[in-house]
């Protein structure tokens, strides 16, 4: 089956949005919003795999860059996740409108995960699909700076200093492997949470956290979460945490995952109307 | 008390299911070189150190973080059992 894709440009406050449409209109959609940083970068090919593989089974998905990452306009140094949080909405409106899909959801790795949890009240959509959310901002923050730490030092040697690093951290920018992270992300990244009393105010008729793990079966987190959510359910998927990796990883586990339960789950909510 | 034996057997167990490595755990020298053997890069060691903390419910400090302290099976179980004594 051939799918049309097509580049749109979407105002978000000023500036342009790079966004790649994959599939027609009046179908029902999928908007995704991507991971943070490094991982935006190492997820890519994946969610690209996986959207095309969600477009074959007639889901019409948008992908698009947050304001400063990517094709779109803005310098990543600017960036705060309240800008990214407006990105998103400005995408899933501009879905909504010349999509006009039957049943829309929002399709959320990592971070973006919990952005599409925290813009679900706004835009409303029949169906949110977490994967691998961030539950712990400071945990993140923490696990990214660490990451950083260890990349330094098989770089620099075992001579680089934690406490130099860790200096640096309190700086007014950042460098995280390359990305300038302000002081004001920082605080909003580390002031993250997701758990089953956030879960509460997810506006959304079904739900899916997805699980990538070494093992299959969903973790308690993840079960907990999904039992707050409104619809919710969750799923293991044995899979390489591919928002780190940098090389190939295999997308069919996720595609697999998705393909099986998002068009199944989006017709449901179009024929049973709200 | 878990004996050395047994530390470098959960360590190997650990690293086999969380890098997603080809390998049986047993078939990993202890003192074998895992950046050259199994081309482990930051973020493989993350991943170990995040492993470590889960299996044995230890805590390493930033400081603690060192590419040669990780650099074979035999000197990551001597981290651990130094952090479980």
């Amino acid at each position: 089956m051939s799918v049309p894709i097509a580049l749109e440009y979407l105002e978000s406050h000023g500036r342009r949005l790079h966004a790649i449409v994959r599939g027609e209109t009046n179908r029902p959609a999928a908007v995704m919003a991507d991971p943070f940083a490094e991982e935006k970068k190492c997820a890519h090919r994946v969610m690209a795999e996986a959207a095309e593989a969600l477009a074959e089974t007639g889901v019409t998905v948008l992908r698009f860059d947050y304001g400063g990452t990517g094709d779109s306009e803005g310098e990543f140094r600017d960036q705060t996740l309240a800008a990214w949080r407006e990105d998103l909405i400005t995408a899933a409106r501009w879905a909504r409108g010349e999509l006009a899909p039957s049943a829309l959801a929002v399709v959320g790795v990592r971070l973006g995960a919990v952005l599409a949890a925290q813009v679900s009240p706004t835009v409303r959509p029949e169906a949110l699909v977490l994967i691998a959310p961030v539950s712990d901002g400071r945990a993140y923050w923490q696990e990214n700076f660490r990451r950083q730490l260890i990349k330094t030092k098989l770089t620099a040697g075992d001579s680089a200093s934690a406490k130099e690093l860790h200096a640096a951290e309190g700086e007014e920018y950042f460098d995280l492997a390359g990305w300038v992270v302000s002081r004001e992300l920082r605080r909003e990244l580390q002031d993250i949470r997701l758990g089953p009393r956030e879960a509460a105010v997810v506006a959304a008729r079904r739900c899916l956290v997805l699980d990538v793990a070494p093992r299959a079966e969903p973790s308690a987190a993840a079960l907990a979460l999904a039992e707050a959510l409104p619809g919710g359910v969750a799923v293991g998927i044995r899979m390489e945490p591919f928002w780190q990796r940098i090389g190939l990883v295999d997308a069919t586990p996720l595609a697999q995952v998705l393909c099986d339960w998002l068009p199944k789950t989006l017709l449901e909510l179009s024929s049973s109307g709200t | 008390m878990l004996s050395d034996a047994e530390i470098r057997q959960k360590i190997k167990e650990m690293i086999v299911e969380r890098l997603f490595l080809d390998v049986a755990p047993a078939d990993i020298g202890d003192d074998e070189s895992l950046p050259e053997k199994y081309n482990i890069d930051s973020v493989n060691l993350f991943e170990i150190v995040v492993g470590l903390e889960e299996v044995f419910g230890i805590t390493l400090a930033d400081e603690e973080l060192s590419v040669e302290a990780f650099s074979t099976v035999a000197k990551i179980a001597e981290v651990v059992a130094r952090k479980l004594s």
